[in-house]
């Protein structure tokens, strides 16, 4: 139970990472969802259809059967455990909306991969996270449009206002619904108190990833075995994750990619699609890193080692890590068991530009759902219903969680049943609450995280490109070939391995010969009429 | 050379045939329909015969950078090397295992040599990275004291240390094959030798290596129609996915798993198994031919 939140909020910020890739508007979209014949002929085998008409009815006179994969972190439910959720859920559902609702909880680091199976078998998927990209999704006709269905869905999308719907949709059809939660991140230096406190720098004074240099100057002095920067996820310092606010100078948006893949940016609000790797703001972030891992200030050969903060933190080998989170820290802090037996603290170092694809935790209806009108008014309670969402996440009272006395749900999690953990409870899902439906109405979620989610969300700053999607199915040869020549350099200059004075100028040539300026001369051109339609 | 068929007596050899042809053909066969997906910009809406065709777009990115050249010659490079290499070495231990006899010894050895080729390819990245790494590796903290040598971020190295590896892994498992081939010589033709006074080595030479030429042919040839295809934990495992040694370890499997782990577009990936597929079979059919003209008995069709 005490690290769960922490992981939780981890598997969170890998979501964020996993759910970018191409996006934008498609064009045979209309075309597509006329020729629906593939999908009433799929409906009609796999189960027996509520017709669209009589669903309108409050009587229900028929059940429609919904299918809902979402994502589930470490722990899968039982079978045993889904059933009885199901059945529960099932009681409520049929007489409020006519639905009978099957749960697909799915493990999140194969989501992509299984939804592309089930996807492409034809099987029924009624709703699910579109995660590889909402337009790719679109291109390859495997979502339906729901314009049809807007006034079943009309509470949710009011709660959410029009700032998250922006990315939801592609040639003027409503597409998805966002997840409901603080969509950019608080970044924060994690260190232990003990070595900070020694060292004698004041965490307050620190703002940005660069001020980090003299705290961890002075723990590698008094410590020379302790390495003063870990990796947070294997691989990556998260430092250039981290400095795209404030630190890089300037606003940098990746338009829908990430700093680890991105092909093309606008750096500085200019209008102007550039080549990330090819800018000032890069080559300083890259350069800092070399400078610091020449210094020792880094762990050594982190691009290949699998080690990370918190095992490394834990075995008295780490003083810190950068980490980006969306909740308060003193609540992940709280809930934290996973440094061992060290006292952790942290600073803080600045809030993400809201990126225009800052909405791109989704939940969209499949192609072959055989009932769609059903499927959106599920839809609607899952951002709605309290009772929904919290059963879906923590599962039956009494056997997957119980409430404590003095139980304040707006701030806590409910407890585990007497010798049950969250390996052996029957179902519960609590680590997909960064990326299900609406995360204010979950129990735990109320109160201060949710303060401190709605600050983030109406204080951050805003892209102005907010809810551009890019399309890359034009140039995918290109965007292949770029990203091999990416993953070949980047790691290795994020982690102040390679020699930016040498490295960089033969990644930037590099990427330019695997046809880099073809994918921003497309970027700049859909990201323009896009731009002339706001 | 042309026998008689007797289809009667033939029938049940025919019958148990049957289980791996239904295999072949429900894995094998079937699934080449899938060809058309590498010619089709895929719409799920459409299905597969109903998508736009996209012509020989989706190979484009095979071809189009410069790090195909690198991914192409490494794919073929390893792939001569590891098969030329695979058989010396797995015929050579067949003949020492095979001279070693039934003793207690033999037993031993015989699992221990198969043992490294059950085990992960993820394990075995992490036992290379055992001697490699800087901070705590063997060989830079025992071997190389005085000169440590920064492993995963030099490509010069890796293609030695993809070789050991494949060896390691390889040669016990392939070296079975020879060993049953072996078992199968007829004493007669032994003792035949020894009663004309041939030496232990001229048996070898003389008998057993001749009489195993069948069966490294057969080899050699199933080897060749997977030329273009690599072993993905190898090349992406066991060098830690380091972007640095690119220039020695990306092949065509990975290259293709980089380049569309983001995209993941059928259409590509198919293009690319297409591709190694289509190779394999002119290259089979080609060495197939030259087989046929050197040695008439030993070919494959």
């Amino acid at each position: 139970m005490k690290k769960k939140l922490l992981s939780m909020i981890l598997a969170m910020s890998m979501t964020v990472l996993t759910a970018c890739g191409g996006s934008g508007s498609a064009d045979q979209v209309s075309e597509d969802t006329g020729s629906s014949t593939t999908e009433t002929a799929q409906s009609t085998e796999t189960t027996d259809t509520a017709d669209a008409g009589e669903a309108e009815q409050q009587s229900w006179d028929s059940i429609s059967n919904v299918t809902l994969y979402y994502p589930v972190y470490f722990n899968m439910p039982s079978e045993g455990g889904i059933a009885s959720v199901q059945e529960e859920l099932n009681k409520y559902l049929e007489p409020k909306i006519g639905v009978d609702i099957e749960l697909h909880p799915v493990d999140m680091f194969q989501y992509t991969d299984q939804i592309n199976l089930v996807l492409s078998s034809g099987d029924q998927v009624d709703i699910f996270m579109p995660l590889a990209g909402l337009s790719t999704y679109v291109t390859k006709g495997q979502v339906l449009p729901m314009d049809d269905y807007v006034d079943s869905m009309k509470e949710a999308i009011d709660l959410m206002g029009e700032d998250f719907m922006k990315s939801s949709y592609v040639n003027g059809s409503l597409y998805s619904l966002p997840v409901y939660k603080a969509n950019t991140f608080q970044w924060y230096f994690m260190c232990r108190k003990d070595l900070a406190d020694e060292a004698g720098v004041d965490l307050d004074s620190i703002n940005s990833v660069a001020d980090l240099e003299d705290l961890l100057t002075k723990v590698h002095e008094n410590h020379p075995d302790i390495y003063p920067l870990c990796p947070t996820n294997p691989n990556t310092f998260m430092l250039i994750n981290a400095a795209d606010g404030p630190e890089a100078d300037v606003d940098i948006d990746y338009l829908g990619d990430n700093p680890e893949s991105c092909t093309g940016a606008v750096i500085g609000n200019t209008g102007k699609v550039e080549n990330f790797y090819a800018s000032d703001a890069f080559k300083k972030m890259v350069e800092r890193a070399y400078d610091w891992n020449q210094k020792g200030l880094l762990m050594p050969e982190a691009s290949v080692s699998p080690d990370i903060a918190s095992d490394l933190i834990a075995a008295g080998r780490g003083f810190g890590s950068v980490i980006g989170y969306g909740y308060p820290m003193s609540e992940a802090m709280a809930n934290s068991g996973t440094y061992g037996d060290y006292e952790m603290t942290w600073a803080t170092c600045g809030t993400d530009l809201m990126q225009s694809s800052a909405f791109s935790n989704q939940f969209s209806l499949g192609y072959t759902s055989a009932d769609p009108a059903a499927a959106c008014r599920l839809m609607n309670l899952l951002w709605t219903d309290e009772y929904v969402i919290n059963t879906i996440i923590y599962g039956l009272e009494g056997e997957d969680y119980v409430i404590p006395d003095g139980f304040d749900p707006a701030n806590a999690m409910p407890d585990y049943p007497e010798g049950v953990t969250a390996e052996t409870a029957p179902y519960q899902a609590r680590v997909s609450c960064g990326c299900f439906g609406n995360n204010f109405l979950m129990y735990g979620f109320m109160g201060d995280v949710k303060d401190f989610g709605m600050d983030l969300i109406n204080n951050s700053k805003k892209s102005d490109y907010l809810g551009f999607l890019f399309d890359g199915s034009n140039v995918k040869t290109e965007i292949t070939a770029v990203n091999n020549v990416i993953s070949q350099y980047y790691t290795g200059l994020e982690c102040g391995e390679m020699n930016p004075d040498e490295t960089l100028p033969k990644f930037i040539s590099e990427l330019e010969a695997a046809g880099i300026d073809t994918i921003i001369a497309e970027k700049q051109s859909q990201l323009d009429s896009w731009l002339a339609q706001q | 050379m042309k026998k008689k068929h007797n289809l009667k007596r033939d029938i049940p050899f025919f019958i148990m045939l049957l289980p791996a042809m239904i295999y072949l053909l429900i894995n094998s066969y079937f699934p080449m329909f899938g060809i058309f997906i590498a010619f089709k910009n895929i719409n799920y809406q459409k299905g597969i015969f109903g998508s736009d065709w996209a012509g020989f777009k989706n190979f484009e990115f095979l071809f189009k950078t410069k790090d195909a050249g690198i991914m192409l010659r490494n794919t073929l490079g390893y792939n001569v090397l590891f098969i030329v290499l695979g058989i010396v070495l797995s015929v050579t231990l067949a003949i020492m295992l095979n001279e070693v006899g039934r003793t207690f010894l033999a037993k031993i050895a015989q699992p221990l040599i198969i043992f490294p080729n059950i085990i992960s390819m993820v394990i075995v990245a992490y036992i290379v990275f055992a001697f490699l790494n800087a901070q705590t590796g063997f060989i830079d903290k025992t071997i190389l004291k005085n000169m440590p040598i920064s492993w995963y971020s030099e490509p010069k190295y890796w293609p030695v240390i993809l070789t050991i590896v494949n060896i390691w892994r390889a040669t016990g498992y392939g070296s079975i094959i020879y060993m049953s081939s072996i078992a199968g010589i007829d004493a007669e033709l032994y003792e035949a030798a020894r009663v004309d006074g041939a030496t232990r080595l001229q048996q070898i030479f003389h008998i057993m290596i001749p009489l195993l030429k069948p069966t490294v042919v057969i080899m050699v040839l199933m080897a060749i129609s997977k030329i273009f295809n690599s072993d993905f934990g190898l090349f992406y495992q066991v060098p830690m996915n380091s972007g640095a040694l690119y220039n020695t370890t990306q092949t065509i499997d990975t290259y293709v798993y980089r380049a569309l782990m983001e995209l993941s577009d059928i259409g590509m990936s198919s293009a690319a198994s297409v591709f190694q597929s289509v190779v394999g079979f002119v290259l089979v059919l080609t060495a197939n031919k030259v087989v046929a003209k050197v040695d008439a008995d030993n070919r494959l069709f």
